[in-house]
């Protein structure tokens, strides 16, 4: 079974746009997870989306739903809808640690999402991981540099706006992926 | 009942059995535990009447 490492050596063949449908079907044949993405009323202010897993396949809910739910948010930003898609597909790789199977882990998975934590759980790293993570596939390496070296050079035109177009990434997130954290964290994830 | 104590009961006492769930927050900041598992409810509640939309990604497509 292949791991977030293997789905990252494949984007690196990719060019921009990376189309969600791509990632979501590579995810599907290195792991054999079914993902299925589902469009909710709620309220955006609260939340923008969510990862559902449960594997009992006899369960009457997988057979309605699939064992693997992405909730996503009416009425999103389309760049937003893509990012918040992608990583909540990275969490089919949350190791068994990082899974959130019980009530303990899931009030104290809420709690972090909504004030500030001193130690970090194994399910709020993996949060932390997935954000790096689509990032990561959602620009491939080589890219990354190339972009990175013309937003710096004052000859070029390139902006954090038209990055945000070129990968079809929320404008917000431009700097993350220029930023050191980008580097340091890929590199914990990646080893 | 609690949205929060509603939420963990769906999720891990009613046999539903849920291996794995994770949150993207929206853009509120100051949000509380029990307005999330509330929103969270609210979709649980829209999926068990098959009140929402599938999303196929083709709108990736429809970009040049």
């Amino acid at each position: 079974m292949g791991d977030f490492r293997d789905l990252y050596s494949y984007i690196q063949t990719l060019t921009p746009k990376i189309k969600r449908n791509v990632i979501r079907d590579k995810i599907t044949a290195l792991t054999g997870q079914k993902l299925r993405v589902m469009m909710f009323a709620l309220d955006l202010n609260i939340l923008r989306g969510f990862f559902l897993s449960v594997h009992d396949a006899d369960n009457p809910f997988v057979k309605q739903n699939g064992c693997n739910i992405i909730g996503l948010v009416k009425g999103q930003d389309s760049s937003w809808e893509r990012f918040v898609q992608v990583k909540e597909m990275m969490h089919v790789f949350d190791s068994e640690k990082e899974r959130t199977g019980n009530s303990a882990d899931f009030e104290a998975l809420l709690g972090s999402l909504t004030r500030p934590q001193v130690d970090r759980t194994p399910q709020q790293r993996a949060e932390a991981k997935a954000f790096w993570m689509a990032l990561a596939v959602l620009c491939p390496e080589e890219t990354r540099r190339r972009l990175k070296a013309e937003l710096a050079d004052e000859k070029t035109l390139t902006t954090e706006y038209s990055v945000a177009l070129q990968l079809r990434i929320p404008e917000e997130l431009v700097s993350a992926l220029f930023s050191a954290d980008y580097e340091l964290n890929l590199k914990a994830i990646l080893t | 009942m609690s949205a929060l104590d509603m939420a963990k009961r769906r999720l891990f006492e009613d046999g539903l059995g849920v291996t794995n769930i994770k949150f993207f927050p929206g853009t509120k900041l100051g949000v509380t535990p029990e307005q999330m598992a509330e929103e969270f409810n609210k979709a649980m509640s829209q999926l068990a009447n098959q009140d929402y939309e599938e999303v196929d990604g083709k709108a990736d497509d429809a970009h040049p």
